[in-house]
């Protein structure tokens, strides 16, 4: 049987040796470039049934280990085909219902690069009870195991739009208790409405995690995450952050652009200074890119994919991490989630009861895939969208490339769009530094 | 949890069992009479109950079963699931080997008598296992039969100073490729620096559960399946197996000198004790504890003072140091609403 080197090895030169990485096994070895190219002779030896010299028993046993951990394959097609079907895989729901719920798109904020347009309606009691049978129903079926909110927005916890939260979360509860499914919450918000009461009310409706959005220190933040009348939010944040610590789980997320991108090293600071750092895990901090999926970019500020990514390499190479307290992914890992946009049994819910499968697409009717009904999602012709939505399909790049296994095609909006020639933002941050990012390792481990 | 040689041998049965006659080094019936010898090496070799090793031996038949499920029915899949074993098997005899450097004489020389009861085993139960490294080589031409010969011989050889490195330092039958060690969990129950989950990290979990089928050996253990879950800030992780892991095999920069000025390498770790180098490589001096689950005086691993059961299902492993808790889209790659 003849052997293959894997789709999925990236090979990088580093003086004398290789470094060696496989983004499907994520196995990552040194060897001498020497040793390399002995042991790519002997399986081409054998592949060609040539008896050759007898190989040193060190060539063989390199052979041997990386044939075990996925460096060489027996079936090329069979391996990338493996991979697309673990995505496949991924996109069944195994009994998990996800639903993306944003009581109103009305918002006490105006960011600069909101993509989302805001609308003065808050989900009706009508379309609470709507959802509420729908979920009813999804779970008398006895196809789900578990189910997770996401209480979305505009801002959920604005008023009348923080009653739907509460009284929509207690109905799915109690449909939740009576079936023996498992419940699980988190909310999008922006933490200016988050006092203590209803972080407390929210924890008892079983939402664990709430993700923050701080834009840098008070100064920078108070610049893109203002309130509509222009004043900076920061301290209130912060406050109701102190506040609520012993009720929620915080997820911090600091969109990045070319205005605050050198202040992250200075917002981890401050948090640590508040102590988040050292809260056993109940806070996390991460930085995310203002991408121009929208016209929201209008500003110029947005940083493309490759700067975003090269900042986060100099994040790294700063010691963003070095205190144990991850900010930057360190390493590749498999891609094992699916967006809700191509995953079964997920949908994102408007404040009507309109369904869309991507979250850009919230408060955009002409993208809607539907409408909750009242037998359930009534949906329409462009649901197949997404549900057609293939990683190999005619027009993607994804079948020939070597980041597959850890990107499983990015972003399907950005991934359709780029089939089209629109542009190519779907791919994920290893594409651009993965090379790089290695070396970074290496030469880590090796100090 | 030091079950890795009986589970090893459980993979290897049900890897073998998918396979035609022709293929197989041989029958079940041989297989679980081996099996039943496994069993006595830990009657003889470790501090478990003949009660817990009788109830191990019952599960010989419907566990190899339910391996033959997992383990793909390929020759390879059954390639590696012996070298898994030969690991496994090889261990201990490697821990009892590296303690006799630089123990008192009378450690030493009840080491070399335990080494001595190891090698007997080995040559009267085990045949030398030559009948599966002469399998192994037969069925697989990349498989790296000099070395496991070499590496056999080696540790079940009573010579004294022989030792089970290269003169590169590392250990014969590791090639000279070196792992890259990666951030990874810290794992309850699991060495801050074993090997499991190599080349992965947690770090973009959301929801499922997270498997690991770690297996013995310096090459440390391979992970099935990363990233799958966390969802409340704590991860669940299945080990089918550890090793005897208080001592292992470090691995080394095979370019670096024996004798370097700059810092003398450490052979052998204490993985008790991140820190503590218990073999010295510039010496060859013995500097730390003997391993402390091994009661020199008595020939046997304590494996039970471990404090982690012995059995032959899977063990479930709770860590909890995930930071990532992302939102489905997650993070990187995907859809940001930024919000």
């Amino acid at each position: 049987m003849k052997l293959y080197p894997s789709s999925y090895t990236v090979a990088v030169p580093d003086r004398d040796d290789l470094l060696l990485f496989n983004t499907r096994t994520l196995y990552f070895g040194r060897l001498g470039a020497d040793l390399y190219s002995d042991v790519l002779q002997l399986v081409d030896d054998l592949n060609y049934g040539r008896a050759g010299k007898s190989p040193d028993d060190d060539v063989r046993s390199t052979a041997f280990l990386l044939r075990q951990k996925g460096f060489f394959v027996e079936d090329p097609v069979r391996e990338r085909e493996g991979v697309a079907s673990r995505f496949e895989r991924r996109r069944k729901s195994c009994g998990h219902l996800g639903l993306t719920i944003a009581p109103t798109l009305d918002c006490n904020f105006s960011c600069p690069y909101c993509y989302e347009r805001p609308e003065r309606f808050t989900m009706s009691p009508e379309t609470v009870s709507r959802i509420a049978e729908y979920v009813e129903g999804e779970l008398a079926s006895g196809r789900y195991s578990s189910m997770h909110v996401t209480w979305y927005g505009g801002e959920p916890l604005l008023s009348g739009s923080f009653e739907v939260v509460v009284s929509l979360s207690e109905k799915l509860l109690a449909g939740c208790d009576f079936h023996g499914t498992a419940y699980t919450a988190n909310i999008i918000t922006n933490g200016y409405l988050l006092d203590r009461a209803k972080a407390s009310r929210l924890a008892g409706l079983k939402v664990a995690l709430a993700q923050i959005t701080l834009d840098g220190p008070p100064e920078l933040h108070d610049r893109t995450r203002v309130l509509k009348n222009g004043a900076g939010s920061f301290e209130r944040i912060m406050r109701n952050i102190r506040s609520s610590r012993d009720f929620l789980r915080f997820s911090i997320r600091m969109n990045v652009n070319a205005g605050n991108a050198d202040t992250v090293m200075e917002l981890k600071r401050i948090l640590r200074d508040e102590g988040m750092l050292d809260d056993q895990g109940r806070t996390a901090l991460y930085v995310s890119p203002v991408r121009s999926y929208t016209s929201s970019c209008q500003g110029g500020d947005c940083l493309s994919n490759s700067a975003f990514y090269r900042l986060q390499l100099d994040l790294l190479r700063q010691g963003i991490n070095d205190d144990g307290f991850q900010v930057v992914e360190e390493y590749p890992s498999l891609k094992e989630s699916v967006c809700t946009a191509v995953g079964a049994d997920s949908y994102v819910i408007g404040p009507s009861g309109e369904l869309y499968k991507c979250w850009l697409d919230l408060g955009r009717a002409e993208h809607s895939v539907g409408m909750i009904g009242q037998n359930g999602p009534e949906l329409n012709e462009r649901i197949a969208r997404w549900t057609g939505f293939r990683l190999f399909d005619a027009g993607s790049d994804c079948a020939e490339c070597d980041m597959l296994p850890v990107c499983m095609g990015g972003c399907p909006e950005l991934n359709l769009r780029s089939r089209g020639g629109e542009d190519t933002m779907a791919c994920c941050n290893w594409k651009y530094v993965l090379r790089e990012h290695l070396l970074h390792i290496a030469d880590r481990m090796r100090a | 949890m030091s079950n890795a040689i009986l589970l090893n041998w459980i993979n290897l049965s049900g890897a073998l069992s998918g396979l035609t006659k022709k293929q197989k080094p041989f029958g079940s019936g041989q297989m679980k009479k081996i099996f039943g010898n496994l069993v006595s090496w830990y009657e003889q070799f470790t501090d478990i109950s003949p009660e817990q090793l009788g109830a191990a031996s019952k599960q010989y038949v419907p566990l190899v079963k339910q391996a033959s499920k997992k383990v793909p029915d390929s020759i390879h899949g059954a390639v590696y699931c012996a070298v898994d074993f030969l690991h496994s098997y090889l261990e201990p005899v490697e821990i009892v080997n590296m303690s006799g450097f630089g123990a008192s004489r009378n450690d030493r020389a009840a080491l070399a008598s335990m080494r001595k009861d190891m090698e007997w085993f080995h040559i009267e139960k085990m045949d030398s296992l030559g009948w599966l490294v002469e399998w192994l080589e037969k069925v697989d031409p990349l498989f790296p039969a000099q070395t496991v010969k070499n590496k056999l011989a080696c540790c079940f050889a009573g010579v004294d100073q022989k030792h089970c490195f290269t003169n590169a330092r590392q250990c014969i039958y590791e090639p000279r490729l070196s792992w890259i060690r990666t951030p990874s969990v810290t794992l309850t129950g699991l060495a801050a620096n074993d090997d499991c989950c190599l080349g992965s990290t947690l770090s973009s979990c959301s929801g499922g559960t997270l498997t690991c089928d770690c297996v013995s050996g310096n090459t440390g253990c391979d992970c099935k399946a990363p990233n799958k879950l966390c969802g409340q800030n704590d991860k669940s992780m299945d080990v089918t197996a550890s090793g005897f892991s208080d001592v292992y095999c470090q691995m080394l920069d095979p370019r670096e000198e024996i004798d370097s000025a700059v810092r003398p390498a450490c052979l052998v770790l204490d993985a008790a004790s991140a820190s503590d180098c218990m073999l010295d490589g510039r010496g060859m001096t013995y500097k730390g504890p003997v391993s402390r689950t091994l009661d020199i005086a008595n020939g046997r691993f304590m494996v039970s003072r471990s404090g982690i059961p012995f059995n032959l299902g899977r063990l479930v492993m709770k860590a909890a140091d995930c930071q990532q808790t992302g939102f489905c889209p997650p993070k990187s790659g995907g859809c940001g609403g930024l919000c």
